[in-house]
């Protein structure tokens, strides 16, 4: 799946909110270069794609995810990642897994720190 | 002066899967959670399977400590014995556990002897969240 593989689809709120978000954070929170980054993307790609690769990025950052790994954002199909199993190397189990805990409470799959947001819908119950 | 000694970063090879001990179905929850932070903040070449045994009874005795350190925290280190004020029940629970603890520890080269000048050098690499789901069983089929 590539970043613009759901560009047709329709943002919800949420999702926007995550993906605003996830922008935000590049631009504070990261390194200078990251900032710098985003700004560009920012000015040269559609804004969609350009905050998908924020949101890529802050996952892959919050969940120390290995360089062949993708983050929850990247699953394309849940039912088929999650059917197919775990291979116990790509990782693309757990990603579904991780996507279908963070849709299941309401959020959204472009959530910059999964786990971080996981916990506090917890806690807020 | 002689050469420093070089440190080696754990890293996981590309394409292999996870050679972290995973906890045992027998751990109970807490323990569980202990063992994995463990087992997960720690170089992969720390542990063999023949450790399982004794990560398990620190795992269980991290546990004892820290209940009896909450009793003692919630009811005191003096509490009213039949005879008047005593030390309480708890103390020597956490007293016992510590000790165990820290026996159990030098044996698994954990803590600050662990990290001696003559210590094996390999500092352990970040643990993916995908490898921590798994050690902690929520990628079994059942969850």
């Amino acid at each position: 799946m590539t970043l613009t593989d759901v560009e047709d689809e329709p943002l919800s709120a949420v999702d926007f909110e995550a993906l605003d978000r996830a922008i935000r954070i590049c631009r504070t929170q990261k390194t200078p270069a990251d900032a710098e980054q985003i700004e560009h993307k920012l000015a040269t790609e559609l804004w969609r794609e350009a905050a998908e690769f924020a949101s890529y990025s802050c996952q892959c950052d919050a969940l120390h995810l290995q360089p062949w790994q993708d983050p929850p954002c990247q699953v394309d199909d849940l039912v088929s990642a999650i059917n197919a199993g775990d291979d116990g190397i790509l990782g693309d189990y757990a990603a579904a897994k991780l996507l279908q805990r963070l849709l299941d409470r309401g959020l959204s799959r472009y959530e910059p720190d999964p786990v971080s947001a996981l916990k506090a819908k917890r806690c807020s119950r | 002066m002689g050469r420093p000694p070089h440190e080696t970063t754990d890293l996981a090879p590309f394409y292999a899967e996870s050679e972290r001990l995973r906890p045992p179905d027998c751990l109970g929850e807490l323990q569980r959670r202990a063992f994995v932070e463990l087992v997960a903040s720690c170089p992969v070449s720390q542990f063999r399977k023949s450790d399982l045994g004794l990560l398990c009874r620190y795992c269980e005795l991290q546990v004892m400590c820290e209940t009896a350190a909450f009793h003692l925290g919630a009811d005191g280190m003096v509490v009213d014995g039949k005879e008047g004020p005593k030390v309480s029940p708890w103390f020597a629970i956490h007293r016992d556990c510590c000790r165990e603890l820290r026996s159990l520890s030098q044996r698994l080269q954990i803590g600050p002897r662990g990290r001696t000048p003559k210590a094996p050098k390999t500092v352990a690499g970040r643990v993916s969240y995908y490898e921590r789901m798994m050690l902690e069983g929520d990628l079994d089929d059942a969850n």
